[in-house]
């Protein structure tokens, strides 16, 4: 209990999220390899697939490149601010940042059911989903604006009295939690694991176009969040990966841009400022619904 | 999907775990500084370069920077006399709180409990935590450690 109670400081917290971050992404690198043999051994191996490998690496080089210079400013800029209004003050220790993490993992459920239901998040998060396999290197693969919208779901953690460190800290155990889970490789784990914790299994279903497993399967860690809300769904059918509308490209600048370039012309299209506006908040496939209001 | 009534009652359920869970966090007690330091340690000094077995070896601990720079005696954390002995000398501070302490400590030949001077300079042998050489004067800060084993040079200038 002294372990759990003792007090942490929020710069070691800050060197061991970088430590966990960094070594995750060798641990990855290595894990890639295995897949790769894998792909080979089933003969999967194909131009196409080394490619869209080769693409998630660049997207992932072009995301960090816009959060360290615009984004990772402004997200640091708002986490000190909303700190300031803190509601309750919350010690920093192990229990306190495994509270912070379960909740951080709640607030993240919410953020990637926004990404995938209102467009203008959809039109970051599609680059996520735009490879058409499903292998560890597509965790790796970022959208634009992928390090913009988690502020916001975020800062009400730092407004409760979390530390923006630990909360920091807490987003990046749930997105290198997660990451593991981009494999085919692991089928379905025991059956307590399965209805608690989200899985590979799990995880290939959200990123399934089957119409069954469209805006499914959410969570981050725990996968009883969407058991609770109502966006769970089983694995079943085997699963095709990628977009309802692919987009056939390994280019990483459509894979990194064609979200937005869909937004934009979508709105571009819509009759009337009206249907500009509601398009961007809107889930994907959006239309208005009485068309000929805009005959006027 | 999701109805409203669904949608509505989910955020409001994330909205009373988020609020209850950061709540409760709230209650969560750190295990406070002065409460850890009730589980004492021991401090081992080792005093070495003691150049003869004449007198004492007057060792003082301090854990603040006032009583440091004043060599204040009486305000010091822990003071022992221990027989001095060529080669170096030994003490422990047994139970000391957890923190940060500078050690002092001079080779009392002649038995009068004071570091004598020659006019400005240290006609008995003295020895400073983090000095790095005879003439460094270390800052608090520089001399103070929270290592509960510590060795001091002592140095003679006559």
């Amino acid at each position: 209990m002294d372990t759990l109670l003792a007090p942490l400081s929020t710069e070691w917290l800050l060197e061991l999220e970088v430590f966990i971050n960094d070594w995750f992404f060798v641990l990855a690198l290595a894990f890639l390899a295995f897949e790769m043999i894998r792909y080979r051994v089933f003969r999967k191996l194909t131009r196409t697939l080394v490619a869209d490998t080769l693409t998630n690496y660049v997207t992932l080089a072009l995301f960090i490149g816009i959060t360290v210079l615009a984004l990772g400013a402004f997200y640091v800029a708002a986490f000190y601010f909303v700190f300031q209004f803190a509601i309750f003050d919350i010690e920093v220790n192990w229990l306190t940042v495994l509270i912070c993490i379960v909740l951080a993992d709640l607030v993240y459920y919410w953020e990637h059911r926004f990404l995938h239901r209102v467009n203008l998040g959809w039109a970051t998060h599609s680059v996520h989903h735009s490879s058409p396999f499903f292998n560890i290197s597509v965790a790796y693969r970022f959208g634009p604006m992928d390090s913009f919208w988690p502020v916001f779901f975020h800062l009400p953690l730092v407004l409760l009295g979390f530390n923006p460190i630990v909360v920091l800290f807490a987003e990046v155990i749930v997105q290198v939690y997660q990451t593991a889970l981009h494999t085919e490789a692991v089928g379905k784990l025991p059956r307590p694991v399965e209805a608690i914790m989200n899985t590979p299994s799990h995880h290939r279903v959200h990123h399934g176009s089957n119409s069954e497993y469209l805006d499914k399967n959410y969570g981050g860690i725990f996968i009883v969040w969407d058991r609770m809300f109502g966006t769970f769904e089983e694995e079943k059918e085997d699963v095709t990966y990628g977009l309802v509308h692919p987009i056939n490209s390994v280019n990483p600048l459509v894979a990194f841009l064609h979200g937005f370039q869909r937004l934009v012309a979508d709105t571009w299209r819509m009759p009337g400022l009206g249907n500009k506006i509601r398009v961007l908040v809107n889930p994907p496939g959006w239309q208005p619904e009485d068309k000929s209001e805009t005959r006027h | 999907m999701p109805t409203t009534t669904q949608r509505i009652s989910a955020i409001l359920a994330s909205a009373v775990i988020l609020t209850g869970g950061a709540f409760a966090a709230s209650l969560v007690p750190s295990v406070k500084a002065n409460e850890k330091s009730t589980v004492n340690a021991d401090l081992e000094v080792t005093v070495e370069g003691v150049r003869n077995g004449n007198g004492h070896v007057i060792i003082l601990i301090m854990d603040d920077a006032d009583a440091y720079n004043a060599f204040d005696y009486d305000a010091a954390a822990g003071y022992r006399e221990i027989a001095a002995a060529a080669g170096g000398v030994t003490a422990t501070f047994a139970g000391l709180p957890t923190g940060r302490y500078a050690v002092l400590a001079f080779h009392d030949e002649n038995g009068n409990r004071d570091l004598d001077m020659n006019d400005t300079i240290p006609g008995e042998g003295y020895a400073v935590s983090g000095a790095r050489d005879a003439f460094d004067a270390p800052t608090f800060d520089r001399a103070s450690s929270d290592e509960r084993s510590r060795r001091v040079q002592m140095y003679y200038l006559n």
